[in-house]
Protein backbone atom coordinates (compact mmCIF):
# COMPACT_ATOMS: atom_id res chain seq x y z
CA UNK A 1 0.00 0.00 0.00
CA UNK A 2 1.43 3.36 -0.91
CA UNK A 3 0.60 7.02 0.20
CA UNK A 4 1.68 9.98 -2.25
CA UNK A 5 1.75 13.26 -0.62
CA UNK A 6 3.92 16.28 -2.16
CA UNK A 7 5.50 19.18 -0.38
CA UNK A 8 6.16 23.00 -1.45
CA UNK A 9 8.57 23.56 1.23
CA UNK A 10 10.90 22.11 4.08
CA UNK A 11 8.39 23.46 6.42
CA UNK A 12 5.55 21.52 4.83
CA UNK A 13 8.29 18.44 4.24
CA UNK A 14 8.68 18.92 8.58
CA UNK A 15 5.10 18.64 9.13
CA UNK A 16 4.12 15.96 7.22
CA UNK A 17 7.52 14.15 9.18
CA UNK A 18 5.76 14.99 12.25
CA UNK A 19 2.52 13.27 11.59
CA UNK A 20 4.18 10.31 10.78
CA UNK A 21 6.69 10.64 13.79
CA UNK A 22 3.38 10.91 16.12
CA UNK A 23 2.40 7.23 14.73
CA UNK A 24 5.44 5.34 15.41
CA UNK A 25 5.74 2.35 17.69
CA UNK A 26 8.58 1.33 19.37
CA UNK A 27 10.38 -1.14 17.51
CA UNK A 28 9.55 0.47 14.20
CA UNK A 29 11.83 1.20 11.39
CA UNK A 30 11.72 3.42 8.94
CA UNK A 31 13.96 3.48 5.59
CA UNK A 32 14.60 6.57 3.57
CA UNK A 33 15.65 6.94 0.10
CA UNK A 34 16.31 9.51 -2.13
CA UNK A 35 19.20 11.32 -4.05
CA UNK A 36 21.62 13.98 -1.84
CA UNK A 37 19.58 17.10 -1.35
CA UNK A 38 16.06 15.35 -1.16
CA UNK A 39 14.87 16.53 2.08
CA UNK A 40 15.63 13.33 3.61
CA UNK A 41 17.48 14.79 6.60
CA UNK A 42 14.45 17.20 7.04
CA UNK A 43 11.78 15.02 7.18
CA UNK A 44 13.48 13.17 9.88
CA UNK A 45 13.97 16.91 11.52
CA UNK A 46 9.80 16.26 11.78
CA UNK A 47 9.75 12.58 12.22
CA UNK A 48 11.74 13.13 15.50
CA UNK A 49 9.44 16.17 16.64
CA UNK A 50 6.85 13.65 16.28
CA UNK A 51 8.28 11.60 18.37
CA UNK A 52 9.03 14.34 20.94
CA UNK A 53 12.06 15.67 20.54
CA UNK A 54 12.22 18.61 21.41
CA UNK A 55 12.78 21.65 18.09
CA UNK A 56 15.73 23.10 20.25
CA UNK A 57 17.52 20.05 19.65
CA UNK A 58 19.00 19.63 16.55
CA UNK A 59 18.59 16.10 14.55
CA UNK A 60 21.59 16.75 12.52
CA UNK A 61 22.44 14.58 9.36
CA UNK A 62 25.03 11.35 10.45
CA UNK A 63 26.60 11.35 7.09
CA UNK A 64 30.00 11.22 8.89
CA UNK A 65 29.71 10.23 12.41
CA UNK A 66 26.70 7.31 11.09
CA UNK A 67 24.81 7.38 14.06
CA UNK A 68 22.88 9.89 16.05
CA UNK A 69 20.85 8.72 18.62
CA UNK A 70 17.49 11.17 20.42
CA UNK A 71 15.33 10.67 23.52
CA UNK A 72 12.10 11.12 22.52
CA UNK A 73 9.17 9.31 23.89
CA UNK A 74 11.51 6.18 22.74
CA UNK A 75 14.94 5.93 21.93
CA UNK A 76 15.07 7.16 18.57
CA UNK A 77 18.31 5.91 16.19
CA UNK A 78 19.22 7.83 13.41
CA UNK A 79 21.64 6.42 10.98
CA UNK A 80 22.94 7.21 7.62
CA UNK A 81 24.31 4.69 5.31
CA UNK A 82 25.24 7.35 2.75
CA UNK A 83 29.31 6.32 2.61
CA UNK A 84 28.64 2.69 3.38
CA UNK A 85 28.91 0.45 0.08
CA UNK A 86 28.75 -3.47 -0.99
CA UNK A 87 27.26 -6.29 0.75
CA UNK A 88 29.38 -5.62 3.81
CA UNK A 89 27.18 -3.65 5.11
CA UNK A 90 25.14 -6.41 6.54
CA UNK A 91 28.34 -7.71 8.36
CA UNK A 92 28.30 -4.89 10.40
CA UNK A 93 26.52 -4.37 13.94
CA UNK A 94 23.35 -2.64 13.30
CA UNK A 95 21.22 -5.71 14.58
CA UNK A 96 21.76 -4.37 18.30
CA UNK A 97 19.77 -1.00 16.85
CA UNK A 98 17.79 -2.11 14.36
CA UNK A 99 16.21 -4.66 16.28
CA UNK A 100 16.17 -2.46 19.66
CA UNK A 101 14.06 -1.20 21.74
CA UNK A 102 13.59 2.33 19.82
CA UNK A 103 12.35 3.64 16.50
CA UNK A 104 15.31 3.46 13.88
CA UNK A 105 15.49 5.78 11.25
CA UNK A 106 17.58 5.07 8.15
CA UNK A 107 19.29 7.39 5.29
CA UNK A 108 19.95 5.46 2.12
CA UNK A 109 18.23 2.65 3.20
CA UNK A 110 17.89 1.07 0.01
CA UNK A 111 21.63 -0.52 0.83
CA UNK A 112 19.90 -2.72 3.33
CA UNK A 113 16.75 -3.47 2.00
CA UNK A 114 17.35 -7.60 2.20
CA UNK A 115 18.77 -6.92 5.81
CA UNK A 116 15.36 -5.16 6.41
CA UNK A 117 13.58 -8.40 5.82
CA UNK A 118 11.83 -6.38 3.77
CA UNK A 119 9.70 -4.83 6.92
CA UNK A 120 9.77 -1.23 7.14
CA UNK A 121 8.28 1.76 6.71
CA UNK A 122 10.19 3.22 3.03
CA UNK A 123 9.59 6.80 2.47
CA UNK A 124 10.77 8.03 -0.63
CA UNK A 125 11.39 11.58 -1.80
CA UNK A 126 12.09 12.84 -4.92
CA UNK A 127 12.35 16.36 -5.86
CA UNK A 128 10.63 18.19 -8.55
CA UNK A 129 11.78 20.95 -11.34
CA UNK A 130 10.32 23.85 -9.12
CA UNK A 131 12.89 24.89 -6.89
CA UNK A 132 11.42 23.68 -3.32
CA UNK A 133 8.81 20.89 -3.93
CA UNK A 134 9.14 17.31 -3.39
CA UNK A 135 7.58 14.42 -4.29
CA UNK A 136 7.11 12.13 -0.82
CA UNK A 137 5.78 8.64 -1.31
CA UNK A 138 4.67 6.42 1.91
CA UNK A 139 5.37 2.42 1.07
CA UNK A 140 4.33 -0.09 3.89
CA UNK A 141 6.54 -2.94 3.22
CA UNK A 142 5.47 -6.33 5.56
CA UNK A 143 3.87 -5.59 8.68
CA UNK A 144 4.16 -2.18 7.79
CA UNK A 145 0.97 -2.53 5.09
CA UNK A 146 -1.02 -2.26 8.41
CA UNK A 147 0.47 0.70 9.65
CA UNK A 148 0.19 2.57 6.14
CA UNK A 149 -3.38 1.72 6.29
CA UNK A 150 -3.72 3.80 9.78
CA UNK A 151 -1.76 6.73 8.26
CA UNK A 152 -3.73 7.24 5.14
CA UNK A 153 -6.83 7.30 7.09
CA UNK A 154 -5.09 9.74 9.95
CA UNK A 155 -3.25 11.78 7.25
CA UNK A 156 -6.55 12.56 5.09
CA UNK A 157 -8.59 13.18 8.24
CA UNK A 158 -5.63 15.95 8.98
CA UNK A 159 -5.79 17.23 5.73
CA UNK A 160 -9.44 17.68 5.15
CA UNK A 161 -9.05 19.38 8.70
CA UNK B 1 55.57 15.50 33.21
CA UNK B 2 54.07 13.17 30.77
CA UNK B 3 51.17 12.32 29.48
CA UNK B 4 49.73 9.31 27.35
CA UNK B 5 46.95 10.41 25.30
CA UNK B 6 44.49 7.64 23.27
CA UNK B 7 42.28 9.28 21.15
CA UNK B 8 39.24 6.30 19.15
CA UNK B 9 36.42 8.76 18.70
CA UNK B 10 36.05 7.59 15.15
CA UNK B 11 38.55 6.10 12.36
CA UNK B 12 41.43 7.29 13.34
CA UNK B 13 43.59 4.53 16.34
CA UNK B 14 46.11 7.63 17.61
CA UNK B 15 48.25 7.32 21.09
CA UNK B 16 50.98 9.81 21.93
CA UNK B 17 53.34 11.05 24.43
CA UNK B 18 53.07 14.86 25.59
CA UNK B 19 55.33 16.42 27.82
CA UNK B 20 54.22 19.23 30.56
CA UNK B 21 51.10 20.10 28.16
CA UNK B 22 52.55 21.66 25.13
CA UNK B 23 55.62 19.54 23.86
CA UNK B 24 54.75 16.53 21.90
CA UNK B 25 57.62 14.01 22.32
CA UNK B 26 55.44 11.49 19.85
CA UNK B 27 52.39 11.25 17.93
CA UNK B 28 51.22 7.87 16.43
CA UNK B 29 48.02 8.14 13.58
CA UNK B 30 46.80 4.73 12.36
CA UNK B 31 45.16 6.13 9.03
CA UNK B 32 42.61 3.89 8.15
CA UNK B 33 41.74 5.58 5.18
CA UNK B 34 43.41 2.62 3.11
CA UNK B 35 40.96 -0.05 4.78
CA UNK B 36 37.51 2.34 4.28
CA UNK B 37 38.43 3.08 1.18
CA UNK B 38 36.60 0.58 -0.49
CA UNK B 39 33.30 1.42 1.21
CA UNK B 40 33.75 5.30 0.52
CA UNK B 41 34.41 6.43 4.14
CA UNK B 42 34.02 5.02 7.51
CA UNK B 43 32.44 1.83 8.76
CA UNK B 44 31.78 1.95 12.24
CA UNK B 45 32.27 -1.89 13.18
CA UNK B 46 34.95 -1.83 10.94
CA UNK B 47 36.32 0.97 12.20
CA UNK B 48 36.42 -0.58 15.58
CA UNK B 49 37.22 -3.88 15.34
CA UNK B 50 40.13 -2.59 13.63
CA UNK B 51 40.79 0.12 16.24
CA UNK B 52 41.11 -3.19 18.99
CA UNK B 53 43.59 -4.66 16.47
CA UNK B 54 45.59 -1.55 16.65
CA UNK B 55 45.28 -0.05 19.84
CA UNK B 56 48.11 -2.23 21.47
CA UNK B 57 50.99 -1.47 18.97
CA UNK B 58 49.83 2.31 18.77
CA UNK B 59 50.28 2.50 21.98
CA UNK B 60 53.33 0.64 22.60
CA UNK B 61 54.92 2.39 19.55
CA UNK B 62 54.26 6.03 21.10
CA UNK B 63 56.07 4.72 24.20
CA UNK B 64 58.90 3.60 21.75
CA UNK B 65 58.67 6.66 19.94
CA UNK B 66 59.13 8.79 23.21
CA UNK B 67 61.84 6.56 24.56
CA UNK B 68 59.77 5.85 27.37
CA UNK B 69 58.27 2.82 29.25
CA UNK B 70 54.83 2.50 30.97
CA UNK B 71 56.43 3.12 34.08
CA UNK B 72 57.69 6.68 32.69
CA UNK B 73 53.93 7.77 32.21
CA UNK B 74 52.73 10.41 34.61
CA UNK B 75 48.74 10.10 33.50
CA UNK B 76 46.51 8.59 31.21
CA UNK B 77 44.17 10.92 28.93
CA UNK B 78 41.38 9.36 26.60
CA UNK B 79 38.72 10.63 24.63
CA UNK B 80 35.67 9.83 25.87
CA UNK B 81 32.80 11.40 23.56
CA UNK B 82 31.43 12.70 20.92
CA UNK B 83 31.93 9.67 18.33
CA UNK B 84 31.21 6.32 17.30
CA UNK B 85 30.08 4.32 20.71
CA UNK B 86 32.01 1.18 19.48
CA UNK B 87 35.29 3.02 18.73
CA UNK B 88 35.25 5.05 21.75
CA UNK B 89 34.84 2.16 24.37
CA UNK B 90 38.25 0.57 23.04
CA UNK B 91 39.95 3.73 23.74
CA UNK B 92 37.83 3.84 26.97
CA UNK B 93 38.14 0.60 28.15
CA UNK B 94 42.30 0.37 27.09
CA UNK B 95 43.01 3.59 29.33
CA UNK B 96 41.07 2.15 32.81
CA UNK B 97 42.63 -0.88 32.11
CA UNK B 98 46.02 0.96 32.45
CA UNK B 99 45.01 3.34 34.51
CA UNK B 100 44.51 0.41 37.21
CA UNK B 101 47.10 -1.25 36.42
CA UNK B 102 49.56 1.35 37.02
CA UNK B 103 47.56 3.29 39.25
CA UNK B 104 48.15 6.52 37.80
CA UNK B 105 45.38 9.19 36.88
CA UNK B 106 42.96 8.92 34.51
CA UNK B 107 41.52 11.83 32.66
CA UNK B 108 38.31 11.86 30.51
CA UNK B 109 38.63 14.50 27.40
CA UNK B 110 35.55 15.55 25.36
CA UNK B 111 36.92 15.33 21.61
CA UNK B 112 35.71 18.45 20.51
CA UNK B 113 37.56 20.72 23.43
CA UNK B 114 40.67 18.69 22.08
CA UNK B 115 40.01 19.93 18.74
CA UNK B 116 40.42 23.30 20.02
CA UNK B 117 43.44 22.41 22.54
CA UNK B 118 45.59 21.12 19.25
CA UNK B 119 46.42 25.48 18.70
CA UNK B 120 48.49 24.98 22.21
CA UNK B 121 50.54 21.90 20.89
CA UNK B 122 53.91 24.11 20.06
CA UNK B 123 52.56 27.59 19.88
CA UNK B 124 52.42 29.46 23.19
CA UNK B 125 51.39 33.02 22.22
CA UNK B 126 47.60 32.27 22.60
CA UNK B 127 45.14 34.29 25.23
CA UNK B 128 42.06 33.85 26.46
CA UNK B 129 39.19 34.04 26.26
CA UNK B 130 38.84 33.16 23.09
CA UNK B 131 35.92 31.60 20.75
CA UNK B 132 36.54 28.55 19.31
CA UNK B 133 35.40 27.26 15.67
CA UNK B 134 35.51 23.21 15.21
CA UNK B 135 35.44 22.52 12.19
CA UNK B 136 35.32 18.76 10.40
CA UNK B 137 33.15 16.51 8.95
CA UNK B 138 30.77 15.48 11.58
CA UNK B 139 30.85 19.31 13.51
CA UNK B 140 30.69 22.84 12.92
CA UNK B 141 30.38 24.41 16.68
CA UNK B 142 31.17 27.76 17.89
CA UNK B 143 31.88 28.20 21.86
CA UNK B 144 33.28 31.02 24.10
CA UNK B 145 36.35 29.75 25.66
CA UNK B 146 37.51 30.83 28.74
CA UNK B 147 40.15 28.93 30.27
CA UNK B 148 41.66 24.99 29.47
CA UNK B 149 37.87 23.49 31.25
CA UNK B 150 35.08 26.26 30.37
CA UNK B 151 33.72 26.59 27.07
CA UNK B 152 30.33 28.16 26.35
CA UNK B 153 28.14 26.96 23.99
CA UNK B 154 27.37 29.44 20.88
CA UNK B 155 26.29 27.68 18.04
CA UNK B 156 26.32 24.60 15.62
CA UNK B 157 25.57 23.22 12.76
CA UNK B 158 21.72 22.60 12.65
CA UNK B 159 21.65 20.06 9.46
CA UNK B 160 24.98 19.29 7.53
CA UNK B 161 28.40 19.63 8.96
CA UNK B 162 30.98 21.95 6.88
CA UNK B 163 33.69 18.73 6.16
CA UNK B 164 30.03 16.84 5.21
CA UNK B 165 29.46 19.52 2.84
CA UNK B 166 32.39 19.60 1.73
CA UNK B 167 32.36 15.64 1.06
CA UNK B 168 29.28 15.84 -0.81
CA UNK B 169 29.71 18.84 -3.33
CA UNK B 170 32.83 16.51 -4.17
CA UNK B 171 30.61 13.59 -5.11
CA UNK B 172 27.85 15.73 -6.55
CA UNK B 173 31.16 16.93 -9.01
CA UNK B 174 32.26 13.88 -9.59
CA UNK B 175 35.68 14.97 -7.53
CA UNK B 176 36.13 11.23 -5.51
CA UNK B 177 36.78 10.63 -2.03
CA UNK B 178 38.33 12.74 0.56
CA UNK B 179 36.13 15.29 -1.38
CA UNK B 180 37.55 18.37 1.20
CA UNK B 181 41.37 18.27 0.28
CA UNK B 182 40.30 17.65 -3.70
CA UNK B 183 38.08 20.79 -3.54
CA UNK B 184 40.38 23.23 -1.87
CA UNK B 185 42.97 21.68 -4.36
CA UNK B 186 41.10 22.57 -7.56
CA UNK B 187 39.06 25.49 -6.13
CA UNK B 188 42.78 27.16 -6.23
CA UNK B 189 42.53 27.45 -10.80
CA UNK B 190 39.03 29.21 -10.29
CA UNK B 191 37.21 32.21 -9.58
CA UNK B 192 35.37 32.26 -6.35
CA UNK B 193 32.81 34.21 -7.35
CA UNK B 194 31.90 32.96 -10.16
CA UNK B 195 28.74 31.62 -9.55
CA UNK B 196 26.49 33.14 -6.29
CA UNK B 197 25.28 30.18 -3.90
CA UNK B 198 23.50 30.77 -1.05
CA UNK B 199 24.55 31.75 2.34
CA UNK B 200 21.90 30.63 4.69
CA UNK B 201 20.94 33.37 7.13
CA UNK B 202 19.38 31.91 10.57
CA UNK B 203 17.83 33.28 13.83
CA UNK B 204 20.35 31.84 15.88
CA UNK B 205 23.34 34.09 14.46
CA UNK B 206 25.94 31.80 15.28
CA UNK B 207 23.61 28.41 13.78
CA UNK B 208 24.95 27.16 10.71
CA UNK B 209 23.18 25.24 7.49
CA UNK B 210 24.84 24.02 5.13
CA UNK B 211 22.37 21.60 3.51
CA UNK B 212 20.46 24.16 1.26
CA UNK B 213 24.15 25.06 0.02
CA UNK B 214 24.79 21.45 -1.23
CA UNK B 215 20.72 21.14 -3.23
CA UNK B 216 21.81 24.19 -4.51
CA UNK B 217 25.27 23.42 -6.22
CA UNK B 218 23.29 19.73 -7.17
CA UNK B 219 20.33 21.83 -9.01
CA UNK B 220 22.98 23.74 -10.80
CA UNK B 221 24.74 21.21 -11.98
CA UNK B 222 21.69 19.15 -13.01
CA UNK B 223 20.68 22.30 -15.10
CA UNK B 224 24.23 22.72 -16.57
CA UNK B 225 24.07 19.45 -17.98
CA UNK B 226 27.60 18.47 -18.11
CA UNK B 227 30.19 20.30 -16.93
CA UNK B 228 32.96 21.11 -19.11
CA UNK B 229 36.66 20.64 -17.57
CA UNK B 230 37.44 24.28 -18.02
CA UNK B 231 34.47 25.03 -15.55
CA UNK B 232 34.82 22.73 -13.04
CA UNK B 233 37.56 25.33 -11.15
CA UNK B 234 35.13 27.44 -11.14
CA UNK B 235 32.09 26.21 -9.42
CA UNK B 236 34.44 24.15 -7.25
CA UNK B 237 35.96 28.03 -5.98
CA UNK B 238 32.76 29.11 -5.62
CA UNK B 239 30.89 26.60 -3.41
CA UNK B 240 34.14 26.60 -1.49
CA UNK B 241 33.53 30.07 -0.84
CA UNK B 242 29.69 30.00 0.18
CA UNK B 243 31.18 27.89 2.96
CA UNK B 244 34.70 29.61 3.96
CA UNK B 245 32.46 32.68 3.74
CA UNK B 246 29.81 31.97 6.54
CA UNK B 247 32.44 30.47 8.91
CA UNK B 248 34.68 33.25 8.54
CA UNK B 249 31.55 36.11 8.97
CA UNK B 250 30.33 34.15 12.38
CA UNK B 251 33.70 33.17 13.94
CA UNK B 252 34.06 37.01 13.96
CA UNK B 253 30.99 38.12 14.66
CA UNK B 254 31.16 36.02 17.63
CA UNK B 255 34.26 38.01 18.31
CA UNK B 256 32.72 41.09 18.44
CA UNK B 257 29.61 39.85 20.07
CA UNK B 258 31.90 38.43 22.81
CA UNK B 259 34.45 41.42 22.82
CA UNK B 260 37.27 39.36 22.49
CA UNK B 261 40.44 39.33 20.09
CA UNK B 262 41.11 35.82 19.52
CA UNK B 263 39.56 33.02 17.40
CA UNK B 264 40.77 29.60 17.81
CA UNK B 265 39.95 26.89 15.14
CA UNK B 266 40.33 22.80 15.05
CA UNK B 267 39.32 20.14 13.22
CA UNK B 268 39.68 18.56 9.88
CA UNK B 269 38.49 21.79 7.85
CA UNK B 270 40.48 23.53 9.53
CA UNK B 271 43.37 22.47 7.13
CA UNK B 272 41.53 23.52 4.13
CA UNK B 273 43.94 26.51 2.94
CA UNK B 274 41.03 28.94 1.75
CA UNK B 275 39.34 28.73 5.24
CA UNK B 276 42.95 30.22 6.65
CA UNK B 277 43.64 32.99 3.67
CA UNK B 278 40.31 34.60 4.65
CA UNK B 279 39.73 33.99 8.22
CA UNK B 280 43.58 35.57 8.54
CA UNK B 281 42.73 38.44 5.96
CA UNK B 282 39.42 39.28 7.55
CA UNK B 283 40.78 38.87 11.20
CA UNK B 284 43.17 41.39 10.01
CA UNK B 285 41.05 44.05 8.81
CA UNK B 286 39.19 43.60 12.29
CA UNK B 287 42.50 43.54 14.63
CA UNK B 288 42.00 40.05 15.27
CA UNK B 289 44.34 37.30 16.30
CA UNK B 290 43.58 33.96 14.56
CA UNK B 291 44.92 30.90 15.48
CA UNK B 292 44.73 27.46 13.31
CA UNK B 293 47.15 24.58 14.27
CA UNK B 294 50.50 24.41 13.45
CA UNK B 295 50.12 21.29 11.16
CA UNK B 296 47.83 18.71 9.24
CA UNK B 297 48.56 16.43 11.57
CA UNK B 298 47.13 18.37 14.68
CA UNK B 299 44.04 19.22 12.48
CA UNK B 300 43.01 15.63 11.81
CA UNK B 301 42.19 13.27 14.90
CA UNK B 302 45.14 12.64 17.04
CA UNK B 303 46.17 11.45 20.56
CA UNK B 304 48.20 14.71 21.27
CA UNK B 305 45.41 17.22 21.47
CA UNK B 306 44.14 14.50 23.95
CA UNK B 307 47.37 14.49 26.53
CA UNK B 308 48.12 18.18 25.66
CA UNK B 309 44.81 19.09 27.20
CA UNK B 310 44.71 16.04 29.66
CA UNK B 311 47.84 17.95 31.30
CA UNK B 312 46.20 20.76 32.30
CA UNK B 313 42.83 19.16 33.37
CA UNK B 314 44.86 16.53 35.71
CA UNK B 315 46.51 20.29 37.06
CA UNK B 316 43.31 21.46 37.86
CA UNK B 317 42.41 18.12 39.80
CA UNK B 318 39.82 17.04 37.01
CA UNK B 319 40.33 13.21 36.64
CA UNK B 320 37.72 10.71 36.11
CA UNK B 321 36.93 7.68 38.24
CA UNK B 322 37.42 4.25 36.76
CA UNK B 323 33.69 4.02 36.09
CA UNK B 324 34.23 6.65 33.50
CA UNK B 325 31.69 5.84 30.47
CA UNK B 326 31.38 6.94 26.72
CA UNK B 327 29.29 9.73 25.86
CA UNK B 328 28.55 9.03 21.79
CA UNK B 329 26.61 12.31 21.87
CA UNK B 330 27.48 15.34 23.84
CA UNK B 331 29.10 18.32 22.43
Amino acid sequence: MKIKLSSNSPSETIKIGEKIGRNLNKGDIIGLTGKLGAGKTTIIQGITHGLGVESKQYVRSPSFVLIHQYEGRLPIYHMDLYRLKGKEITELGYEEYIFGNGVCIIEWAEKIDGFLRKEWLHINLEYLPEDNKRKITLEGKGKYEKVIGRFKIRLSKKESN
Amino acid sequence: MLILGIETSCDETSASIVKDGTIIVSNIITSQDKIHAPFGGVVPELASREQLESIGWVVKEALNKANTKFSGIDAIAVTYGPGLAGSLLIGVEFAKTLSYSLSIPLIGINHIHAHLYANFLGQHNIEFPYIGLVISGGHTSLFYVEDFMTYSFLGQTRDDACGEAFDKGAQILNLGYPGGPLIDRISKKGNLSAIKFPRAHLENKFDFSFSGLKTSLLRYVEKKGKISKKELPDIAASFQEAIVDVLVKKAILAAEYKKTDTIVVGGGVSANSRIRGKLEEEGKKKNLKIHFPNELKLCTDNGAMVAGLGYWMLKEGKTSSLDLDIQPNIF
